[in-house]
This record gives structure tokens, sequence and C-alpha cells, in this order.
């Protein structure tokens, strides 16, 4: 692939925004100043609409060549607020909002709607994959010759979700979390302090250990990096840790501890981390995301400089 | 490089498989009836595929006691097609599977959640495992062996249509050697009383474009096509891809823009990409899903693009109903045998020209017509607007 630049990272856990791993105040009653729109959003909505008018802000409308966005799950809250509905009132005389805001691309819709942006505007929905499937398509627009790409992925945690998630036993290793996350994408230039994503590559289904790190050599190798020169940002078991560590040697791991926090979007997350690292470090290193979601769905993110 | 439309799969109220929808489209056999197989308190004809899910899965050789979203097993039945169809073999190259659907397993949370909502520990979970988008897809992918890039998109109506470009860029990109893409959608209570809690469904049998539409009918169904690199094809090709695009509306979370923006502009873009001009278009598949707002914001802009030179166009919606996140899977289908043998669809319950609108849509089948290239609409929520372009290959 053709590499891109994480031009701006912004990312909002509870009520935290940062940019660039700076946290910066934001008033959301000044990102979206119609109130009846305001008590119309959803917590989901809220979230990856601040974050992305956020991300975007300072942006020309008509510069913004695309809105590519991620959920795992999507909108829970207002799909769940119809499905009540629809059997307490019957199906009669429902309030039409949630089932609108219920809409998987919601988000993407509002920021386009609300900043008045005309260009490509995609949304996907594939489990613990969504976010490595929008961040290829962006790679893909940027060397079609697009310029500015807002990149982002939200999911939302709600009760029922997680009594679901608990009796599925997904939560025997994990704790459940949520957070939006929105990038700015643009060309990879050389001389520029920002990170460079350099390769992607996604797995599904369950890999071994020898599986996952085949996989690791075969990404760097193609990318001429040796894995000794690497920081790796992983949130794999302390098992696979272990092998990656005394297999590789890399300059550093860091350990998303996977029982603090996961959702199908997450990575994103650990992209925002290791881009604003590298941003704030201003060293030349590269950067290798190892990402296990439910030892289901795997993918590796290869990050450096130009 | 040229993308050229190797397989066809479909699944539809009107048949299951492409020759059962064609030849209902021949003879003018609708798909909408009052409910069958979902129940609902709504007093509205839908168009469902007559098939229960326990025949879906004897017609699929999957095992009764399986537990499956309807969603899955007529995305399942239509890739299917397709894929046999193209005589790919997934073994041989890279062969990737992007699906799309608005709802994703639905149809089984919604009888989950009826024993869930008081009692959280009530509802068994197979009913709910499969409630996410992406579970068709890998229940697809599965099915039919693919292992390549897999995903799944959902922008609500205009999915399928979004699903398609996705897969002829990667095609482009040299990502993939041959990409099964499309969308599937079950009916359920969710969708249908959404749409008739924003008024937008008519009680009546639809009728896009007439002066009197007075809403949409929703439907079910899957349709996905196969495409390859045209130098890769095995089998003589149906038609190439050659145009695609997708803009926003930016004008309201349901509604279209009075001068159908959006729609221009995917329209006028996907031209661009294909390199063509309005006159080179010989018959358009619109989205026409027969809501009084849309027939009229797409002829509006339509009349934009196309000035006094309107090519034929008609909306199989009248058929099929709005299948959502499988429409434009099952009308691209539609949409590249068009292109192969000159046919043009009948726009059902068309009787009476809206001066609003000044247009009239084709009302009789035809065939053997000379028909270069095909533009297909696929609009959805969220201002979102997908227009492909189908042609002969030279």
């Amino acid at each position: 692939m053709q590499p891109i630049t994480i031009t701006k990272s912004c990312q909002l856990k509870g009520d935290v925004l940062t940019v660039d791993g700076c946290e910066e105040p934001f008033d959301f009653k000044e990102l979206v100043a119609d109130a009846s729109l305001r008590r119309r959003m959803s917590r989901i909505v809220k979230m990856g609409v601040a974050c992305g008018l956020k991300c975007a802000e300072g942006l020309a409308p008509e510069t913004i060549d695309g809105i590519i966005t991620a959920t795992g799950l999507g909108c829970l809250a207002d799909t769940e607020k119809f499905m009540e509905s629809i059997v307490v009132n019957n199906e009669r005389l429902l309030n039409p909002t949630p089932f609108i805001q219920s809409t998987f691309n919601t988000i993407g819709g509002q920021i386009a709607l609300l900043r008045g942006i005309h260009s490509y505007n995609v949304t996907y929905v594939h489990r613990g994959l969504s976010f490595e499937s929008a961040l290829i398509d962006a790679a893909m627009q940027i060397a079609e010759g697009r310029r500015n790409i807002l990149l982002g992925a939200v999911d939302e945690i709600t009760p029922s979700s997680a009594d679901i998630q608990r009796r599925l036993g997904m939560t025997r290793e994990y704790e459940l979390g949520e957070g939006a996350n929105f990038f700015l994408i643009n060309a990879a230039t050389p001389g520029r302090h920002r990170p460079a994503v350099l390769d992607i590559a996604t797995r599904s289904g369950r890999l071994t250990t020898d599986e996952m790190i085949e996989w690791i050599v075969e990404i760097t190798k193609r990318n001429g990096i040796k894995t000794s020169d690497l920081c790796i940002y992983t949130n794999c078991d302390d098992e696979l840790a272990k092998t990656i560590d005394d297999k590789f040697e890399p300059i550093s791991i860091t350990l998303f501890n996977y029982k603090n926090c996961e959702y199908p979007t997450l990575s994103a997350r650990f992209l925002d981390s290791a881009a604003s690292d590298m941003y704030i470090i201003r060293k030349d290193y590269n950067v290798l995301i190892v990402n296990d979601y439910q030892h289901i769905n795997h993918s590796l993110i290869l990050l450096g400089k130009m | 490089m040229r993308i050229a439309v190797t397989g066809l799969g479909a699944v539809s109220g009107i048949g299951l498989n492409v020759d059962e929808n064609i030849e209902a489209l021949r003879l003018k056999r609708h798909g909408m009836e009052k409910p069958r197989f979902f129940q609902t308190e709504l007093d509205v004809p839908v168009a469902e595929v007559k098939k229960s899910s326990a025949e879906l899965k004897q017609l699929l050789g999957i095992e009764l006691d399986k537990t499956m979203s309807r969603t899955a097993l007529l995305g399942m039945l239509a890739a299917r097609e397709a894929l046999t169809d193209s005589q790919i073999d997934t073994k041989a190259m890279r062969v990737g599977l992007i699906s799309s659907t608005s709802v994703g397993g639905m149809d089984l949370s919604e009888v989950f959640y009826n024993d869930f909502r008081t009692d959280h520990n009530c509802g068994r979970l197979r009913m709910v495992s499969q409630h996410d988008c992406g579970s068709s897809t890998q229940l697809t992918a599965k099915y039919l062996g693919i292992t390549g890039f897999t995903t799944t998109i959902s922008t609500a109506c205009s999915s399928a249509g979004n699903a398609i470009m996705l897969g002829a860029r990667m095609l482009k990109h040299n990502m993939l050697d041959a990409v099964v893409v499309g969308g599937t959608d079950a009916l359920c209570k969710f969708t249908l009383n959404g749409f008739n809690s924003l008024m937008i469904l008519d009680k009546e049998h639809c009728r896009p474009f007439d002066a009197t539409r007075a809403g949409l009918n929703l439907g079910e169904g899957a349709g996905y096509i196969v495409m390859q690199r045209l130098d890769d094809a095995k089998r003589e090709p149906y038609c190439l891809l050659t145009g695609y695009a997708n803009a926003n509306d930016a004008y309201h979370q349901t509604g279209c823009s009075p001068e159908g923006n959006g729609a221009y502009k995917s329209m006028s873009e996907a031209l661009a990409v294909a390199g063509l001009q309005p006159s080179d278009i010989d018959y358009i598949n619109v989205h026409g899903t027969a809501t009084p707002n849309n027939d009229l914001s797409e002829s509006t802009a339509i009349r934009r693009l196309f000035g006094d030179r309107v090519p034929p166009f008609s909306s199989v919606k009248a058929f099929i109903g709005h299948t959502l996140g499988a429409s434009e899977g099952i009308e691209a289908v539609y949409s590249a045998l068009s292109v192969k043998n000159g046919y043009i669809y009948p726009n059902l319950n068309f009787k009476s020209v809206d001066h609003a609108i000044g247009l009239s849509p084709e009302t009789e089948f035809a065939e053997g017509r000379t028909i270069r290239n095909v533009l297909s609409n696929a609009f959805g929520f969220g201002g979102n607007d997908t227009s492909l372009i189908f042609s002969k290959i030279d």
C-alpha cells in the first residue's frame, strides 16, 4: 500500500478529549449549537460527532474528500430504545428518532450534515476489523488522489450489551469499554514529523502463537524493517507478548492491558496512542500494532516516518 | 484497468434465483403480499421471500437445528449462486467478500429481546449472537470457503452500492483477484416499524413516480455480483462496472434535498469515473422508492444532469419492495442483465404523471434494446447517495 500520514489524532474517552495525546477542553454546545439536535443525539452519537468535529476543525468542508467511519456494534442505546417502544406500544405511534439515530452511518452522516461535507461517506461494521477496513479504505482514497480524509471509530457500551457480552463469556478475560477516535489522514510526504501508516494486514479466526509470529515476520520483511527496531503496541495475552519479546527483542512492548478495556474498534485507540507517542517523541522508529480482538479478529498496523 | 462482472446471484420477493427474478419482471408478477413469515401488527404489504427460514436452510443444505439469521440465509443463497455462476476457484486466487446489511441479524434479536427485556438473564443467547452486521458476512464467507479479505458495510439503503464500489476499487488496487460484492437484509419488525414511524410506508401497493404515490413498501432479499479484472475472467463476462461514486446530500438525516444535490453529485462523479457523457447512458435503474420526497428529488437531479434528454428509466421497487441493505445488490444484478440482454424493466403501478416531476418511467418489459450503459442509483439515510454504471464490453 501507499503510505498515509496521520496529521491529527483525536480521542474521546469519558469526558476527556485529547488531540495528538494532549488533553484539550471542549464544549459540546459550541460544537453542536442546535439544542434540539443535541437532545436527539444519544451518547455514542455525541461522542462520535464531538470527536469528529474536533478532528475536522479548521478545515473548509470542500477540502474534506471523505468521511470513513467504523463501528462494531453501532448505536446500541437507540436500537434498544426503538425495540422497547415496539413492544411496549405494540407497534403503534412510535417516535422515529431512535430508529433514525440507530442507523450505523448516523455519525458519519451527522458530521457531513453539520459541516456541509458532500464527499464520500461510508461506514464499516465488521466486528473487530471494522476500523481496519476503514483504514484500508482511507489509504486507498489517498492513493486515488484525495486530500483530507476523516477516519473515525466509535463504539458504546450499554447495560444490556454488557449483560449480553457477560453471558456470552466475552468478559472472562476482558472488561468492556467504549470510546471514539478520529484521525485526519493525508498523503505521506517526506520530512514531516507526523507518523505514517506503512502497511495494514488483517485476519479472522483463531491463530496459533506460531502463526502470529510468522505473520509478524512476513509484514516486517515485506517492508524491509527489522523486528528488533520495532516498538510494539499490543493487547495480546501474556503468553504471546512474552514470545514476541523473546523472539524479536523489540525496542519496547507497550501492553494495552486487555483486562482493562475491550470493544470492537479498540485498535483505533492503539493507533491514537502509538501515533501520538511518535509525534511527541519526534525520533525515527517503527511501530507495529498487534491487535488480537477476542482471539478472533487480528490485525497488524505498521507505522513509521517518511 | 477494466472491471468485469462475471457472476450474478439474487433472491427476492419475486424469485429465489436470477432466472426466477427476471421471469417475474418479464411477466410483471410482483411479490407484494401481507407478511407470512414474521408477525406484525402493521397492516401493510411487504415483498417477503416466499420460503420460511427452515426451507431456506434445506435449500442451502444447512441443518435445521442450526441457528441462522434470515439475513445470513438469504445472503448465502444469493452469494452461492453468484460464485457458482462466475466459475472462479476460491482456492486458486485471492477472493474476497464485501457484504452489506442495514440491520444484520435483527430478525433473531427481536425474538431474543422479548424474553430479555424484563429479565437480563433470560433470552437464548444463540438468538442474539448474530445481531452484529459482520455476523452474516462471516457466516457466508465460511459457507462459501472464502478466506480472502472480508468486510461489511452499512450505510442504510445505499449499503450494497458502496460494497460494490469498494470491491471495484480493491481490484484496481490489486488487493484482490476476484470479489463477491452485494448485500442482504431480512424483513423484521424493527425496520418495518421504523419506516412506519417515519410515515413513509404506503398501506397500498407502492407507485414509484406516480402522481398518487404515497410511500414505499419494504421487501427482503439478497443480491451479489462477482467482479474480476477483465483479463482474469474465465467465462464471458456479463458487462463491465465502469463507473461508481458515493456523495453526501448533507441536507437532512432522512430526507433528500429539493435540488437532489447528493444524487446529482454521485451520478456526475460516476460518469466522470467511467469517462462517459450523460448521452452515453441508455437506461437508468432509479432508486425510486415511491416516497413523495425521494422520487421528486431524484428526478430533479436526473433533469439537472440529463436536461431534456432523460434516458428511459424505471424503478423495480413495486416488484421487490425496498430491500434496504440488499437493494443495490439485487438491482446490480438486474442492471448487469439489462446491459447484457438489452432488458428494460417495467415500473409497475405508474398511471399518471406527477407534474412536479414531469417524467414518465418505462412501464413495459423490453428486451433486445441496445443498451451501452446503465446507471443505477441507491440512496440512503444520512444523505448517503451511490451511483454505479454498468457498461457493455466493446
